[in-house]
């Protein structure tokens, strides 16, 4: 046996590229992208955008108060004689970063809650997924709001709050998936290398784990900005930042409704729904792109199917 | 050997000798405990399995009784392994040549980066592959280049011992003889021990220097390979060989062992091959067998060589 095998290597479709390739085809994850950038882009670029600043101290005549859209103010003025587009923008961010950080301490707890229980197993695993079985039948909102209001309300509480209510989920999937990852047999080959237990975690688990990870963290950025809208709402954020819930919560206690300002509560209320609908939609594209099985099968029932079962 | 429950024995009364650069064969049906045989070795059975007694010398120093650390440090820089089904073997999450890395990093064979690159390639190039190839992924490859790269792999930080767990199932016939070729072509370059653990006979008579015949946990006979093949002593390798096709008997009828090997939870308790022997007698469904010795390099268990 001398000849070597040759064979022009082909561009490997892996990586970014490949990535991007499969992913544009997903109409459900790029419009979730584009949502979720324009969300971005926005709070990147509010001092620009807005068009008046929303701290600034004005004087407010009564015409001020809840004062229609118009030209000079296009969606409106708030109890207070403030712009409503301009606190809505700079509202994003307040939205975007409890939304980022939060999920980042759930997926973290989560995560290595998830791997060490699905690794190790035994009595390491019985007891981290009781306590993550405990912890998933506390309701979250008044766990959420007894802690809150126990500890002073600010933007940091709010996150670390929201973080390490929303773990739990991801603790279970994270470690079915290690359960299912450790028996293959490329463990027991690194085993047979002689490689320790930190080395098969972090070289041969993570990776296999982490498409369901980033998947996770999208869709629990849109539970924390949902979280973080509803705390506000309940009047449970810090007074002094601007964020959609604290709009509403003003709107709906300041009389909004009576006096028919619908603006002071759509805005913000739209706002929620486009960023949660944007990670959402992003979360379960990624899904399917990271996970091709999940589409449907080519032999499952369809319109396009050979044979039907009867009666059908 | 514990599986959960009740105590089942996967494995007893087995011993061979592995001398260097020596070629043994480990034969028997499914499920008769020759890869169990192999991952004990290595002390890797599952969470579920326990060696409850033994000796596994290597080089004087019994395995057994190492620390997990000072195991670590055996595996695969002194015993290597191949391992059945190279696709599930390989993450194919990493490519090639950085899961060949892992090894010799991992035993500091070479310390530079650079270094590690060069034997990966080196590595390579023993077993065939072009070393342009070693930055692909698994898919990327062919069944055959899959379990050459495993055999790269085994070979990464020159041990003395290979385990050769079925290298060449689920491979197509030209392949199996290709890979085979490799093999028996690199174990006499580098002197290797081998443990070739297979289902074919043919395989055995070509390439082994002894044989181990497994009987449903425990040691039918053990010979060389002369020996094994023109003149079996016991009953099942009797048997195994009359199943298997000969060119010098072409017209021969192929027979096969009625009946199937013993689960272990229901083990006979006389001989385990007694159910199923041709030759079987009354004390066979009483009394195990010893390991009689034939000849001083002949192991064999069967009441019928008592006398």
């Amino acid at each position: 046996m001398s000849a070597v095998i040759t064979s022009k290597a082909p561009p490997p479709a892996t990586g970014f590229l490949g990535f991007w390739h499969t992913f544009r085809r997903n109409k459900m994850a790029v419009v979730g992208l584009f949502m979720l950038v324009m969300a971005i882009l926005t709070a990147l670029f509010a001092p620009q955008l807005a068009p008046y600043d929303p701290k600034a101290i004005t004087r407010v005549t009564i015409e001020d108060i809840y004062a229609r859209p118009s030209a000079a103010h296009w969606l409106g003025k708030d109890d207070a004689g403030r712009d409503v587009l301009s606190s809505f923008i700079y509202g994003s961010r307040v939205s975007l970063i409890v939304g980022f950080f939060a999920s980042m301490i759930s997926i973290f707890i989560g995560g290595v809650i998830g791997i060490v229980a699905g690794f190790y197993g035994g009595r390491v695993e019985n007891l981290l997924m009781r306590f993550t079985d405990v912890m998933l039948v506390i309701p979250d909102l008044p766990l959420t709001v007894v802690i809150v209001a126990l500890t002073k309300p600010s933007l940091f509480n709010i996150i670390f709050v929201i973080g390490i209510v929303g773990w739990t989920g991801t603790a279970r999937l994270v470690r079915s998936q290690t359960l299912a990852v450790k028996e293959r047999k490329f463990v027991l080959r690194a085993r047979a290398i002689g490689a320790g237990n930190l080395h098969i975690i972090r070289y041969h688990i993570l990776p296999l784990v982490l498409p369901l990870l980033v998947v996770n963290t999208v869709l629990i950025i849109s539970l924390a900005i949902l979280n973080e809208s509803t705390l506000s709402f309940l009047g449970l954020s810090d007074p002094t930042t601007l964020s959609w819930g604290q709009m509403l919560n003003f709107a709906f206690t300041r009389g909004a409704m009576s006096a028919g300002a619908w603006w002071v509560l759509v805005t913000p209320g739209l706002g929620i729904v486009w960023l949660v609908l944007g990670c959402t939609l992003l979360g379960q594209g990624l899904e399917q792109v990271l996970n091709p099985r999940l589409e449907a099968h080519h032999l499952a029932a369809g319109p396009g199917m050979v044979a039907r079962r009867l009666g059908d | 050997m514990i599986a959960d429950g009740v105590a089942a024995h996967a494995l007893t009364d087995i011993s061979f000798t592995l001398r260097e650069g020596e070629v043994l064969g480990v034969v028997g049906e499914s499920g008769c405990g020759k890869t169990t045989l192999m991952l004990s070795l290595l002390r890797l059975l599952p969470s579920s399995g326990r060696i409850t007694s033994g000796e596994v010398l290597f080089m004087g120093r019994d395995l057994l009784s190492l620390s997990e650390a000072e195991m670590a440090e055996v595996r695969w820089k002194n015993i290597a392994m191949i391992f059945q089904g190279a696709m599930n073997a390989l993450n194919p999450v990493h490519t090639i040549g950085r899961q060949i890395g892992e090894a010799i990093i991992r035993h500091n064979y070479v310390q530079d980066k650079k270094l590690v690159d060069n034997r990966v390639a080196e590595l390579l190039e023993m077993v065939g592959i072009n070393p342009d190839r070693r930055r692909q992924y698994p898919h990327q490859y062919s069944g055959g280049m899959r379990q050459r790269a495993m055999i790269a792999m085994a070979l990464a930080c020159n041990p003395q011992i290979v385990i050769a767990d079925e290298p060449t199932t689920a491979l197509d016939v030209m392949i199996q003889a290709q890979i085979l070729e490799l093999l028996a072509t690199l174990q006499e370059k580098l002197g290797l021990a081998v443990l070739f653990v297979t289902h074919d006979l043919g395989v055995v008579a070509e390439m082994c220097d002894s044989v181990l015949v497994m009987y449903g946990g425990v040691t039918a006979e053990y010979a060389d390979v002369d020996t094994i093949f023109n003149a079996p002593q016991h009953p099942y390798t009797q048997e195994l060989l009359r199943a298997f096709p000969d060119l010098s008997r072409p017209t021969g009828k192929l027979v096969s062992i009625p009946g199937y090997p013993p689960r272990l939870t229901a083990l006979p308790p006389g001989c385990r091959f007694a159910p199923r022997c041709p030759h079987v007698m009354e004390r066979c469904h009483q009394e195990r067998p010893p390991l009689h010795t034939p000849s001083p390099t002949h192991l064999a268990s069967c009441h019928l060589l008592e006398t």
